[in-house]
């Protein structure tokens, strides 16, 4: 598995050095104008920062559609791996991949900003909560992903050609998203306990949604590597 | 002798088309198969079920008496006919790749087929023709100590030399404990390596058997006997 995220990395590092340098670049050029734009610098910094994040969320998606779609994947399933080491290596990929776009943003918007922002996030925030953070960010990234993944497969299954393929995962994506969301509505209804943490912000959980969304989780995932295995015809 | 391969009554359908109509077709150990047929006859198919890339609709396949999957991948060597590689590989990334994903890869043999073959390890995949692209497949392929290697069309494109340069290095790593699966159009430039060859029309096995046995017994040559068969 780590020989697959080695080259996937390898494969990206064109994208993510072009998307971090674009990074760096545009916020040099926002320093150079801090003392005549009040409020607005820092703000333009974040919109580049989302919109790097983007970016490279999108391209976090052309790994699995890369393989499902082209000709590449005669490289990846011809190879001596399981669904799950495909699946598992595809999503460790995107997160260091979004994370070193999401670092350089960071970091560059604190230069930008003095560490203003960043100081005052972190007053009075504690080591668990920090933990927490780093946690959510993972979950949001890889549940995220794999249900996209689920439905980009179900989407390769089940429509053979790669524009109608395409179009059916986004069609399939959409329902299941309604399905997923009105479910997980219905349970925080049916089950109202929560979890709140005080801290900078207030962090509001319902146990039972949460608990639904990592069982669905682990559902997609062990159906999406039982499909990439047993199911995919290229 | 050991059977490497055994399909039975295999299927495949896409849709309302019948690739494959029922295959039964076995191979052992130590021999190359000729698996002849023209376009749309279901070579591929057949191929890419080895392979593991492609489900079939019925049918049993087995190799080294298991279901393709993730150990028959590790002992079968599959060339594709498709241009695989990444874009941003040199020859020498894609020595690199085989070798961190196989374990009976031999690094050491690789680089001598790409000195017989006179490729540049620095060289980058895109700047390659599509004939040494092939040679380059094939190196990659042959380099590694399979018991199943599985050639789709590696004659593919190429001219006259480069395909005698690809034969001999078939010949030449070909050991008498794996066995291989040939497909082609070029039936006479390849028809003298054959042991066995079977004949596939229309997703059903048409004829076969031991290559000089239907020589002698058809009086013909297998390419002969090939636009005998498909006429």
């Amino acid at each position: 598995m780590l020989n697959l995220i080695k080259y996937e990395i390898r494969g990206k590092l064109l994208t993510i050095l072009g998307i971090c340098l674009t990074v760096i670049i545009g916020n040099l050029f926002l320093m150079t104008k801090v003392s005549s734009g009040g409020i607005g610098i820092p703000l333009l910094s974040t919109v580049l920062g989302i919109g790097a994040l983007i970016v490279i969320s999108i391209s976090t998606l052309t790994i699995m559609s890369d393989y499902l779609y082209d000709d590449q994947g005669y490289l990846l399933f011809t190879l001596p791996q399981s669904g799950v080491s495909i699946l598992a290596s595809r999503l460790i990929t995107a997160v260091i991949q979004i994370s070193i776009v999401g670092i350089v943003s960071l970091a560059m918007f604190c230069l930008l900003d003095q560490g203003r922002t960043w100081n005052a996030m972190l007053q009075g925030a504690t080591l668990p909560e920090m933990l927490y953070s780093i946690l959510m960010y993972l979950w949001t990234i890889v549940s995220t992903l794999t249900f996209i993944y689920f439905c980009m497969v179900i989407g390769r299954i089940a429509l053979k050609g790669k524009k109608i393929g395409k179009i059916g995962s986004f069609i399939i994506f959409f329902i299941l998203s309604i399905v997923r969301n009105g479910l997980a509505f219905l349970i925080a209804n049916f089950f109202p306990q929560i979890v709140q943490f005080d801290s900078v912000t207030t962090v509001t959980m319902n146990i039972g949604s949460t608990l639904f969304d990592v069982m669905i989780f682990g559902l997609l995932f062990m159906a999406t590597s039982y499909l990439l295995e047993h199911k995919v015809d290229l | 002798m050991d059977t490497i391969l055994k399909a039975e009554e295999l299927q495949k359908s896409y849709f309302n088309k019948k690739a494959l109509q029922g295959v039964n077709l076995t191979i052992q150990q130590g021999k190359i198969v000729g698996l002849l047929g023209p376009n749309g006859s279901g070579k591929t198919t057949f191929l890419k079920i080895a392979a593991g890339i492609l489900h079939p609709s019925s049918g049993t396949i087995l190799i080294d008496g298991q279901e393709p999957g993730v150990y028959t991948k590790s002992i079968v060597s599959y060339l594709p006919d498709t241009e695989y590689f990444f874009k941003w590989m040199k020859i020498k990334d894609a020595v690199q790749y085989f070798k961190d994903f196989y374990t009976d890869f031999d690094e050491r043999k690789a680089f001598e087929l790409l000195e017989f073959m006179k490729l540049d390890v620095n060289s980058s995949i895109k700047s390659l023709s599509k004939g040494m692209k092939e040679k380059l497949k094939l190196t990659l392929v042959l380099a590694r100590k399979a018991k199943l290697y599985i050639l789709d069309e590696p004659l593919g494109g190429v001219d006259p030399t480069a395909r005698e340069k690809i034969l001999d290095a078939i010949i030449n790593n070909f050991s008498g404990n794996s066995s291989m699966i040939i497909t082609t159009h070029l039936v006479n430039d390849i028809e003298r390596i054959f042991d066995d060859v079977a004949f596939i029309n229309d997703g059903v096995i048409v004829l076969q058997g031991n290559a000089e046995e239907l020589r002698q017994s058809k009086n013909k040559s297998i390419d002969e006997l090939y636009r005998e068969v498909f006429q």
